[in-house]
């Protein structure tokens, strides 16, 4: 079998460079999904990331206007300063441009997710039933992910579907629980090297509780394709795991309001 | 230019795989699930790799008696899956000698490991010394989690040229780009490696580290279980290199250190 692959978590666009590598322009990306055979990216942009979000959305969906294959998520942020579109502008944008995802970077961009902070742009996000991936850039497992605050959003926000990002080999204590009260919590498995974590998972919560992701171009690839495909899963699961679930949660999106 | 399907990439029969860096049982700061040996066969099984050298996580920094019971077991029970990695604790100076020579005389354990993190002995302390002079005399190999100063495994690399060294992880967590001495001992030092065993995994990292320290002296591990063993073996498997440097990393080189010497 092969596997249909739709990487829920790349960066396109000149980066830092400082730990992994860089997809300056289409030509690199394309060279990798080829290689690898991922037919389908969900993708941000570095200049979203590590600059300007508004800019760096708007330049991410001119770069891939024409590649049926990309499909973007825009970085959020909160809309109080004026430096990111208000809760009903971002919707027609995000209407307007397609937008996938919403992608969120609370600690590197300084703000918190508590609602006299965030409360307009999560509730805009739920109405739109639009997938927001939570990166709290994490590198390491040892390092903390705020799991009271997930809870909460998850709680508050139930027809958001969020995405946690680079949930790693130490989390099950947190995210057992987590996942059996919060069925709209999800998490890429880019970092997700458990002992036989994706069949834990699968046998309690399901396979739709996971989308296949590689965070390039900063991670290796590698590692969670050759995860997911020799996982002691059933063929129908490792097809959710590695594309059907995240086309399930685009296709829920409502962009007409 | 056409590549191979990927499950074509992934076939991990035109490789031996030994993984030079793996433990047994569970770990006290996160689950595990599975994680014991007839678990681990079965993963074995299902990637494609012929053997793991273990420690048990129990004797990482507790009991290193109990965790080489532990390992001398697992050996009876898969003798052609699994390679014993000894564990004496350095807190505990007096029980080293002893267990180490329990380990090697009895339990037929292969080579030693060593975890001064989770055992909080730093390596400056004296006890090591019991190892390496252990090491020397038997020839052995010594695998470290970290071995805390670039300069004191120069050091004893050159006082032990009988001994093989290997500094854990640090070509694995390696970013890619950070100018790093123990690739530069790894290149200059035949008993000198470095393994690829870690957490997190950066983008190109393993391609640019061949370049920097050489095929020959980089070691495969997983850490299974405390990671997971195909996420190891996939970042091998599907590197931009060449077949033979990747078997030479997937288990040659490790096969080589642990050899018997005359």
């Amino acid at each position: 079998m092969e596997l249909q692959l739709f990487d829920a978590g790349v960066m396109l666009g000149r980066s830092k460079m400082d730990k992994g590598g860089s997809f300056d322009n289409l030509k690199d990306l394309r060279a990798v999904m080829e290689r690898l055979q991922i037919g389908r990216a969900l993708v941000y942009g570095a200049l979203a990331k590590d600059s300007c979000p508004r800019e760096g959305n708007l330049l991410l969906s001119e770069m891939i206007a024409d590649e049926p294959c990309l499909f973007p998520a825009w970085v959020g942020l909160p809309g109080h300063t004026g430096e990111f579109p208000d809760a009903g502008t971002l919707k027609k944008q995000a209407a307007e441009n397609r937008v996938c995802a919403l992608r969120l970077f609370p600690r590197q961009h300084n703000y918190p997710t508590s609602d006299w902070c965030c409360g307009e742009l999560f509730g805009a996000m739920n109405e739109m039933h639009m997938p927001v991936f939570l990166d709290y850039g994490v590198e390491h497992w040892s390092e903390p992910m705020p799991w009271d605050e997930i809870y909460r959003l998850c709680k508050t926000y139930p027809d958001i579907p969020f995405v946690l990002v680079r949930v790693g080999c130490g989390s099950n204590r947190p995210l057992f629980p987590l996942l059996e009260k919060c069925p709209n919590l999800h998490f890429e498995i880019s970092y997700f090297d458990a002992n036989r974590g994706l069949e834990a998972v699968a046998q309690r919560f399901g396979a739709c509780r996971m989308l296949f992701a590689t965070g390039m171009p900063t991670y290796n690839p590698a590692c969670p394709i050759a995860m997911l495909h020799f996982a002691d899963l059933s063929d129908a699961d490792k097809q959710k795991i590695a594309g059907e679930n995240l086309k399930m949660l685009i296709g829920g999106i409502r962009y007409a309001l | 230019m056409r590549f191979k399907p990927l499950s074509e990439q992934l076939d991990t029969s035109g490789y031996r795989i030994v993984d030079s860096h793996a433990h047994l049982g569970l770990y006290h700061k996160f689950d595990i699930q599975g994680g014991f040996e007839d678990d681990l066969v079965a993963q074995m099984d299902r990637v494609g790799v012929q053997a793991l050298a273990i420690s048990p996580m129990v004797g990482l920094g507790l009991d290193s008696r109990r965790a080489n019971d532990m390992t001398a077991a697992v050996l009876k029970k898969y003798p052609d899956r699994f390679y014993g990695m000894a564990l004496a604790s350095g807190n505990r100076p007096e029980e080293i000698l002893p267990e180490l020579t329990r380990c090697f005389d009895t339990l037929g354990m292969t080579m030693i490991k060593l975890h001064p993190d989770e055992a909080n002995c730093p390596m400056e302390r004296k006890c090591y010394d019991l190892i390496y002079g252990f090491a020397a005399e038997r020839k052995l190999a010594i695998m470290n989690h970290d071995w805390q100063s670039p300069a004191r495994l120069e050091a004893l690399a050159k006082r032990y040229p009988q001994v093989r060294f290997t500094q854990a992880h640090s070509g694995g967590n390696w970013d890619g780009h950070r100018e790093d001495d123990y690739f530069r001992l790894a290149r200059d030092y035949e008993n000198v490696f470095v393994d690829i065993c870690a957490s997190p995994i950066f983008y190109g990292a393993l391609e640019s580290l061949v370049e920097v320290a050489g095929a020959d002296n980089i070691l495969f591990g997983s850490d299974a279980p405390f990671l997971n063993l195909a996420f190891g073996v996939g970042k091998v498997l599907l590197a931009d290199l060449p077949h033979a440097d990747k078997q030479k990393i997937f288990a040659d080189n490790f096969l080589g250190i642990i050899a018997p010497r005359d």
